[in-house]
């Protein structure tokens, strides 16, 4: 049966890496090894062939640091997603993209490559703040980099933004979104500082070695979250916002519990069950060497896959139903959770939404004969408490 | 009165016999008809026990269909007795009739009550030529040509659900139904069966694979309890 699902490619290499950054990645100085794309080739293609899967919905490389990418790489991995998915690109392939990569050929590579959508990790525009946290790109970087991307870029921009990082204040962080928006991004990610044990800056932080202060980062987030809706980009996720129409269908995928595979070593693919189903979230294996010599082509290949494979129980799904649904301005749907989950929408959730939308927190709306359940701008910023009451 | 008029007319005598041998006809005709379908079609099938829940829970009843094809990894199955009871032709047809005007609330269950001496209904998780081998109660796969092993969710035609509890810790999972088994490699004709009451339930962890000749009807749906409506 023909199968059209998203693909999540992993870059796990950094030239250096940020203090505060989680994500599973590696310093690599000389950049990525061919084997690497090679072997995710090889991984796609099998999981595509055992998934069914004829073509790609959405395909979306993160990091880890795409961006550090040759030339001939860019081409030779987005020519070997297109193969295996008879010989096209789906109109969304998104990469993600440190400023200090951002050259006018480099863009020109991902453009000629199939990519439409470049996601660009700007955080601040303070010299001091993105200093303070080890980024590669300084202030200058990054200006240079929009201004390359203004002239060069005919796709989709989308830039990401940290509120509360150390050394930032209110003033500097709302004068950097304002100078962004003067480059005119389609779409901007806005996150709050999420202080993450294990990370140089989360340990400083909890140590008590750094003073840090919560909820003037939240503040802040609060404050830029209204600066972008009041400059005509709509709310549509948390912490997504934006213009024209340009939502990222990949990570609307998440959102809405679609299927999506994960390809590359430390990277996560989830497979739902139908009808109330058991799903299958499978996490491949953060040991790259592994990861590379298991994926090379014509390898000796062991019939053990190196990942970790999570059974997903119906009532796990459930909760991140709600969990997930409930961080978009659409929200979750009753009929789908119906379908989903072959059993009537829970009446706990039922009251709940209820007595929220008492409290002004929650919208109730239908919509060609489907009734969706949203929070309210205000309500979002209660999410976990609605979880927990849940 | 009317006694009377049925000695004395001979044509109304003859209508009311007519009559009668009429609703007779028809009736055995129906009861023909739906003993044809559900010899041959469909036949509904009590689940008598937990496990195979979720899916199926204790007391709902199942469609089967007798038409099975190749069975396919997923596919909910009805397996013939372990052991066969002999019963007369009498008590056969008393059981049919039973379940027939009682819409299966009441069947002849074994007499004996032996274990296996039932029809078990069981999802078929392993075909023919896979290698198998189950750990923490969920089976992995390579099947026939494959290089690699997958969960059986991830090869299955169709999602369903399974019931795990997870056991306490230090307890020895070889203890009651067991969650772990090493590979073993299923010959031509068999199959791997198991229930989705992944810990409380007699499957081919204790039998070993089933053959083909073994699966009497393939499991269309549940209709009953309603509230359970699905299709397998």
């Amino acid at each position: 049966m023909a199968k059209n699902v998203s693909l999540y490619i992993h870059i796990p290499f950094c030239l250096s890496k940020c203090t505060y950054c989680d994500f599973y990645s590696v310093p690599s100085a000389g950049g990525v090894p061919d084997a690497y794309i090679e072997a995710l080739l090889c991984e796609a293609a099998y999981r595509a062939r055992v998934s069914g899967v004829d073509s790609w919905r959405t395909v979306y490389a993160g990091g880890g640091t795409p961006s550090i990418l040759n030339t001939p790489q860019i081409t030779r991995l987005f020519s070997g997603l297109s193969d295996i998915s008879g010989g096209t690109l789906p109109p969304e392939v998104t990469v993600e993209c440190n400023p200090s990569d951002v050259t006018a050929e480099k863009l020109a590579a991902f453009e000629s490559a199939g990519v439409t959508r470049l996601s660009c990790g700007i955080q601040s525009f303070s010299a001091g703040v993105l200093q303070g946290v080890r980024r590669r790109s300084s202030a200058e970087d990054v200006r240079n980099a929009l201004a390359c991307i203004r002239r060069n870029w005919h796709g989709v921009f989308s830039a990401d933004m940290i509120s509360g990082l150390p050394g930032e204040s209110e003033r500097s962080f709302t004068d950097g979104l304002s100078e962004l928006l003067s480059y005119r991004p389609g779409h901007v990610s806005l996150y709050s500082l999420t202080v993450e044990e294990g990370t140089p800056l989360g340990d400083s932080i909890l140590s008590g070695r750094m003073p840090y202060d919560t909820d003037s980062a939240d503040d802040m987030w609060i404050r830029g979250r209204d600066y972008l809706c009041s400059n005509g980009y709509g709310q549509y996720e948390v912490s997504n916002f934006c213009r024209d129409g340009t939502e990222c269908a990949h990570n609307k995928t998440y959102w809405n519990q679609e299927d999506y595979l994960g390809c590359g070593s430390g990277a996560t693919g989830t497979l739902y069950g139908t009808n109330g189903g058991v799903s299958v979230r499978e996490t491949n294996t953060r040991d790259i060497a592994a990861y590379t010599a298991f994926w090379r082509p014509g390898g000796e290949q062991n019939t053990q896959i190196p990942s970790d494979k999570e059974i997903l129980q119906p009532a796990t799904v459930s909760f991140e139903f709600f969990m997930m649904g409930l961080r978009t301005s659409e929200g979750v749907c009753r009929e789908t959770y119906e379908q989903k989950f072959g059993m009537p929408f829970p009446p706990g959730a039922e009251r709940l939404f209820a007595e929220w939308q008492r409290q002004g927190r929650c919208t109730v709306r239908e919509k060609d004969s489907c009734h969706f359940y949203a929070l309210t701008k205000e309500g979002l910023l209660f999410l976990n408490e609605f979880l927990g009451a849940l | 009165m009317n006694k009377e008029l049925y000695k004395l007319s001979y044509t109304l005598k003859k209508q009311r016999d007519h009559r009668i041998v009429t609703v007779l006809v028809c009736a055995l005709i129906i009861f023909a008809v739906i003993m044809i379908i559900r010899t041959f079609l469909l036949f509904p099938v009590r689940q008598r026990s937990v496990s195979m829940y979720p899916d199926i829970p204790n007391d709902s009843i199942v469609l089967f269909t007798p038409f099975i094809g190749t069975p396919s990894r997923g596919d909910v199955v009805l397996l013939k007795p372990r052991t066969e009871e002999k019963h007369s032709l009498l008590y056969r047809a008393a059981g049919v009739l039973a379940g027939f005007f009682t819409a299966q609330q009441f069947t002849f269950s074994s007499t004996s009550g032996a274990m296996g001496s039932e029809p078990q209904i069981r999802r078929i998780v392993g075909l023919p030529g896979d290698t198998i081998y189950m750990r923490g109660y969920i089976i992995f796969v390579q099947a026939s040509g494959e290089k690699h092993f997958l969960t059986e969710f991830e090869c299955a035609r169709r999602a369903y659900n399974v019931n795990l509890l997870a056991v306490p810790a230090g307890w020895d999972s070889s203890i009651g139904v067991g969650g772990d088994f090493e590979k073993i490699h299923l010959g031509k004709n068999q199959y791997f069966v198991l229930g989705d009451n992944r810990n409380s339930c007699l499957d081919s962890r204790l039998w070993g694979p089933v053959d083909e000749k073994d699966i009497r009807a393939k499991g269309l749906g549940v209709y009953f309890p309603f509230s359970k409506l699905r299709f397998l």
